[in-house]
């Protein structure tokens, strides 16, 4: 067990190493999505422990947030790809009409 | 010799004229799509067919009337009496709202069309639009050449036609078209990896979502392509941009729908998007993982993860196994299930195994409704591989699965219609141009020896130039073929590359004589496929079910209206409210030509409900007037085709009612009701049940008076070809008020509780000595000299 | 001064064609021309509550009780024994005078006819056989049936004050045959039935067994048709005669009880049969919404689930010319759709209007208010109103449900931070 946390706590840090060495642009991307998630899971615990009484709100508030960690991870990705800024303002119009036509979805269904 | 310059300006004069061409050709195949439909317009009339088109007519004309915030709230107290059917969040939208909105723009530009008309010309105008996306689908899976021989071949095809004819106002008119968009769309997020194309693929889905019930082939299609994707090494981020948004925004666009709601999360039907949906991330995640890490951390974190991972994920899938089997179809609705077990239905639902849609197709009816599509098909497969690309493993697997399910069920041969075009306008499209530029290289050999090598190439690469942008992200495509092709159920094909690979190695042209024979051979194919579609859709499926047509000795025609008359008859003469019952075929055209409510129709939403007039049917006079007084019925009608011949009447699909209705009322039982030799009949060896059965007695009832008229024996029914068991009888509870000119429908009325308690039993009765006769009377009441 | 005559003579004119015309005209059959005058008390009863009364016999060549569509009379009354009915007038007919909303008052004697026998099964109730009697070894009239006992004193009589508002006190001297009616018909019911040591039989001829007797042998049987058309059944002509109306009922021993009531039960028959008494009249049906949809629409073409209704109707009971307002605490409505959802009774406030306030049930359909009230001796009240029931539409829900909150939280914050994350994507040079 102590074998694994060692290992663990090695992998943990090579990976810290290699990932302090990203753009800022893709980390505050990366930041986004996590907290994207966490919302997601946050709002599917609550849930569970209240009830899901307004079952189209939480479906509503949950896609919401996992729509928004799926489409900023996939800027994140098209963004590594080019690496540079030159395309980055057209590549985030895409992004932007994606999460707008999210939020109208999440907003209309959320009751 | 032209130089690189002058070839680049032949080639982009080359390409404008292909594109002239093209566009041109479009507009043809749109022409044509749009008027082989009209043959039921010009040999009938513009009506409305069948019987599901009439409901969504209905609504149709009531948005019309009210607008579209009414209809999606419309609560119709018309059908199902007396439970009503919140019509708003049952059906399916977007054809009716499509509908619609054509209706009010042609309005507001002061062309004043009845909304029937454009009810009934919908369907050929989606046609044109669906050869339009067929085009762009097979564009972007392999090029022009391709796109535009399947939207050619889709034009036409007679499994497509038999659903969209001028008058044929159903789901599908609009759904395919949907489906075949919502491919294109993916196919080309798929190639261009771009979120605003990953925008409109939630749009079309949306639409898709919102028109039919086949919506869920989709959602399971894309995922089998994604997992396919996964496995075969071909992940990237063009595959996440255009599957994971695609999962949640989808998810909530069919949540959005009220008749999905919360099905789009909770059927098992959804789970496998979601499960490919953690899968791809899975994938995606490792990858990156294993580019930041050191290779020894990496193999560290790998042992790891397998440790840990598995238990994790067994504890995961037996949360949802045990989620999944708490409810007793195992998450699935009826018809998805009978769809993947095709015995399910037959042994527990009988409702569903009784619409002849829901057959196993026959082996001839894939040649007729596919005609050429069906032989080139395979062919196209074939070519899938050549190369393989994302869009075209699309392709394949959407071929692969949609032959599985049309065998399941007749009325899926639809969604194969588009699979099978598509690949049989890849294979034609290959040979067509195989062949010509075999030509074309033949007569450059004639005019120079040592050019022929080099404008060889010249023609495939203006060919193989659009095709070659999509390969690009191919990757591994040999190892990844040879595997995919042991994974093909249908053909053997051969491992990737030889002599035809379009952008790798040479190719040999067959010589000229060859090449023109097998020009002409595909002209002569595609003319035969076009002649028997034409006929096709001239002779089978044009017409309405609603008028029916013969041919006279002299050749004339003969007409039968026997159904708009009844239904006249009933909107004229009855008071409206009465509530009239019949069997649920007809309940659609009841409402919508009749007006009047009706208590099942064709939705068959409940049950219990058409159990309880299958129990009255079958029930004799007495129960059948209780059970038809309790739920205020005033008038019954039954369809009777002994009397011309009609075979689809109600004493053919009367076993049906007895096998529906003992399904909720244990006391109907069906061997009742057949003959001693346990057939079905109607002669003297019918079963005591039928013969006392409400629907033999309204069936028959006078029927007997009318047969010496054909030179027959007295009550020869027609269709049955037998003389009936009880001829002559009376009717106590139902009074005969309308039967139509060829005894088609017959309609009853229900007689209401008697003023007086007559004769009821008394054990302290005194018997009666004779009674005395009636009076005869003058016209006027006063008494007879 | 002429003037004023004439004016007075055009008023009186008036007042008679009013009063003509209010008339109602009733055909009287009689079995023998002698029954005019045995009976006259009786039908001077009838004419002094205007009727205008035509006296015929029951055999006459030229009885026509219809003319093209139109009946000549609005009541029947027929005093008939063993001759058949003559002119255009058969069983048939009179069973369609009835069906057709019209009262018919039929008395026969032990001599009854074939003919009246099955007119009366027709009408529902059985009349026994010909030439059998009333008999009652034990309560005969000593006065009239000493020899054969075939006159019996009977007071037993249906409880009901739609029939009888007035209890009688003492018994009805009757001489004639027995009837019955089916145990289990809605519609007929006896108004006088024999007392306990009654039977039915041959007088003279003993008896061991009799299919007729105690109070299931009926003397006067009542019928209220369904359209409510009423029928009245009388065993005996002697009960209508004037020397009933005067005799002295006396018993066994001679003991004298009283003058018989013979005139007031055979009045109180009479009113009955002809929709003078016991006859409810309901009206102004009528439902509103309270709370719900649409608060204060009266009537609406249909309801919201969940929404609150009142639902009232006025009923009226006629007696004597006169209608006032009914009170009885039993009224009940129901909200049917297949079964009911509610049966609730409705409260009057004295003056005829009974309501209720209910709440809709949560379940949407096509419902019905139905009213049926039966209650022996009155007239039969059945109304229904159909209101289909919808359920919420879209945008009825509520909203911003407080367990919701912290979606709407979560769909927001997503919302700031994508607005954050495009500014410093799109406007700074990290």
């Amino acid at each position: 067990m102590a074998q694994h946390l060692d290992t663990l706590k090695e992998i943990a840090s090579s990976f810290s190493a290699a990932y302090v060495k990203t753009p800022t642009k893709l980390k505050i991307l990366d930041a986004f999505s996590v907290c994207a998630l966490a919302t997601a899971v946050l709002q599917f615990v609550y849930a569970k422990l209240v009830g899901t009484f307004p079952f189209n709100a939480f479906l509503a508030g949950f896609f919401c947030c996992v729509g928004t960690f799926v489409l900023t991870l996939s800027l994140r990705m098209k963004v590594a790809e080019h690496g540079g800024k030159p395309t980055a303002a057209k590549e985030f119009g895409g992004y932007a009409l994606a999460m707008l036509t999210l939020f109208i979805a999440a907003v209309n269904y959320i009751g | 010799m032209a130089g690189p310059a002058e070839t680049a300006g032949q080639t982009a004069q080359h390409k404008a004229y292909g594109n002239v061409l093209t566009g041109f050709a479009l507009l043809c195949i749109c022409v044509l799509a749009s008027s082989v439909r009209l043959f039921s317009v010009i040999k009938y009339e513009s009506v409305i067919h069948e019987f599901d088109p009439y409901f969504n007519y209905r609504v149709t004309r009531f948005l019309s009337e009210k607008g579209f915030y009414e209809t999606w709230d419309f609560f119709d107290s018309f059908t199902w009496y007396p439970l009503g059917r919140v019509v708003g969040g049952t059906m399916y939208p977007g054809l009716i709202f499509t509908a619609g909105t054509i209706w009010n723009v042609l309005q507001k530009l002061n062309i004043p069309i009845h909304v029937q008309e454009v009810c009934v010309f919908t369907a050929p105008l989606f046609s044109a639009f669906c050869a339009i996306a067929t085009y762009l689908f097979m564009k972007e899976v392999r090029g022009q050449g391709a796109g535009l021989a399947s939207a050619a071949i889709i034009a036409v095809v007679p499994s497509y036609i038999s659903r969209s004819v001028a008058g044929s106002y159903d789901l599908e008119a609009v759904a395919i078209f949907a489906l075949v968009f919502v491919f294109y769309l993916y196919v080309k997020t798929l190639n261009t990896g771009s979120l605003a194309w990953a925008t409109a693929l939630f749009f079309g889905y949306l639409y898709m979502v919102a028109s039919w019930g086949g919506y869920s082939f989709i959602a399971n299609l894309l995922p089998i392509h994604c997992l396919a994707c996964i496995v075969f090494g071909r992940v990237s981020s063009r595959l996440y941009i255009a599957y994971a948004p695609w999962v949640i925004l989808g998810a909530l666009a069919a949540a959005n729908i009220p008749v999905i709601g919360f099905n789009a999360v909770l059927m098992s039907e959804h789970m496998a998007s979601f499960f490919v949906f953690g899968l791809l991330h899975a994938a995606l995640a490792i990858e990156y993982i294993r580019d930041m890490l050191p290779p020894r951390a990496y193999s560290a974190a790998k042992k790891l993860v397998l440790t840990f991972g598995t238990t994790a994920l067994a504890v995961v899938l037996a949360l949802v196994v045990s989620y999944v089997a708490a409810s007793p179809t195992f998450g699935w609705t009826g018809r998805s299930l009978s769809l993947l077990d095709p015995t399910y239905a037959s042994k527990y639902i009988p409702i569903i195994a009784s619409v002849s849609e829901h057959q196993p197709p026959s082996w001839s009816s894939y040649f007729t409704d596919l005609h050429i599509a069906s032989l080139l098909a395979p062919a196209g497969l074939l070519l899938c591989f050549r190369p393989l690309t994302d869009a075209s493993m699309f392709l394949l697997l959407y071929g692969v699965t949609a032959v599985y399910f049309s065998g399941v069920m007749v009325r899926l041969m639809l969604v194969l219609a588009p699979a099978a075009c598509c690949l049989a306008g890849l294979a034609l499209s290959e040979v067509t141009s195989y062949l010509s530029a075999s030509l074309v290289a033949a007569q450059r050999a004639q005019a120079g020896a040592g050019d022929a090598e080099k404008k060889a190439k010249a023609p495939s690469e203006t060919d193989g130039s659009a095709a070659g942008k999509k390969d690009k992200a191919a990757g591994s495509s040999a190892a990844a073929a040879a595997k995919q092709a042991a994974k093909k159920a249908a053909k053997k094909g051969g491992s990737g590359g030889g002599p035809l690979g379009w952008v790798s190695g040479p190719w040999k042209p067959v010589p000229k004589d060859v090449a023109i024979v097998g020009l002409v051979l595909v002209f002569l194919g595609l003319s035969m496929f076009y002649r028997h579609s034409v006929y096709v859709a001239g002779e089978m499926y044009s017409a309405p079910s609603i008028v029916l047509q013969s041919r006279r000795a002299d050749g004339g025609v003969k007409v039968f209206d026997d159904f708009r008359e009844a239904y006249a008859w009933l909107s004229h003469n009855t008071d409206p409210d009465a509530k009239v019952a019949s069997w649920w075929d007809y309940g659609y055209q009841t409402t919508a030509m009749a007006n009047r409510t009706v208590i099942v129709d064709n939705n068959t939403w409940n049950n219990t409900h058409i159990a309880t007039v299958g129990r009255a049917m079958a029930s004799p006079e007495r129960k059948a007037w209780q059970i038809f007084r309790s739920l205020d019925v005033e008038y019954v009608f039954v369809v009777f085709g002994g009397f011309i011949g009609y075979p689809s009447d109600d004493i053919n699909k009367f076993l049906w009612m007895v096998r529906i209705g003992g399904g909720v009322f244990p006391e109907i039982k069906e061997p009742h009701y057949l003959g001693a030799d346990g057939n079905y009949r109607v002669d003297e060896q019918a079963g005591k049940a039928l013969v006392d059965s409400l629907m033999y007695k309204l069936s028959y009832y006078r029927f007997a008076d009318c047969g010496p008229m054909f030179g027959a024996q007295r009550g020869f029914d027609r269709v049955r070809n037998a003389v009936i068991a009880k001829q002559d009888f009376e009717l106590k509870y139902f009074e005969e008020v309308f039967t139509s000119e060829h005894w088609m429908m017959r309609i009853y009325r229900v007689l209401d509780k008697p003023n007086r308690d007559a004769r009821l039993r008394n054990p302290r009765r005194a018997k009666l000595g004779r009674r005395a006769p009636s009076k005869r009377r003058q016209p006027s009441g006063a008494p007879s000299k | 001064m002429a003037r004023l005559a004439a004016a007075l003579a055009a008023a009186m004119l008036l007042a008679g064609v009013a009063l003509a015309a209010e008339q109602q005209k009733v055909l009287v059959l009689l079995d023998s021309p002698s029954l005019e005058s045995s009976h006259s008390a009786f039908l001077a009863g009838l004419r002094s509550r205007g009727y205008a009364l035509e006296v015929r016999p029951i055999d006459d060549k030229s009885l026509q009780l219809k003319s093209w569509d139109e009946w000549l009379y609005d009541k029947l009354v027929i005093l008939g024994s063993s001759k058949a009915l003559g002119g255009a007038i058969d069983a048939a007919q009179v069973v369609q005078f009835v069906d057709e909303g019209r009262d018919v008052l039929l008395a026969v004697d032990s001599d009854v006819s074939e003919e009246l026998r099955s007119l009366a099964q027709d009408l529902g109730v059985d009349i026994d056989s010909r030439g059998n009697a009333v008999i009652d070894h034990f309560g005969y009239d000593s006065h009239v049936g000493a020899q054969d006992h075939a006159a019996v004193l009977a007071d037993n009589f249906v409880k009901s004050a739609a029939v009888l508002p007035k209890a009688l006190s003492t018994p009805v001297l009757f001489r004639g045959i027995g009837l019955s009616v089916a145990a289990e018909s809605e519609t007929a019911f006896l108004a006088l039935a024999g007392s306990p040591t009654a039977y039915c039989g041959k007088p003279g001829a003993a008896m061991t067994d009799a299919k007729l007797a105690g109070p299931e042998l009926g003397l006067v049987a009542l019928v209220q048709m369904r359209n409510n058309a009423r029928v009245a059944v009388a065993g005996s002509l002697h009960m209508f005669s004037d020397a009933a109306f005067q005799a002295e009922a006396t018993a066994r021993n001679d003991r004298v009880l009283g003058r018989a009531s013979n005139e007031a039960f055979c009045t109180a028959i009479s009113k009955w049969a002809f929709q003078e008494q016991g006859v409810l009249r309901a009206s102004q049906l009528s439902h509103r919404v309270l709370a719900g949809a649409h608060p204060g629409a009266v009537k609406p073409e249909r309801y919201r689930v969940n929404d609150d209704v009142e639902f009232s109707v006025v009923i009226q009971e006629c007696a004597d010319g006169g209608c006032k307002p009914y009170t009885a605490e039993d009224v009940q409505v129901e909200l049917v759709m297949l079964d009911p959802y509610i049966r609730t009774s409705l409260k009057h406030d004295g003056q005829g209007r009974f309501a209720t306030q209910v709440k809709v049930p949560d379940v949407y359909g096509v419902f019905k208010w139905v009213l049926e009230y039966r209650r022996l001796g009155y007239s039969f009240i059945e109304l229904t109103e159909t209101v289909p029931i919808r359920p919420f539409k879209h945008n009825e829900y509520e909203r911003f449900i407080v367990q919701a909150y912290p979606y709407y939280a979560s769909c927001a914050s997503m919302m700031a931070g994508f607005l954050a994350v495009g500014a410093f994507f799109l406007y700074t040079k990290a």
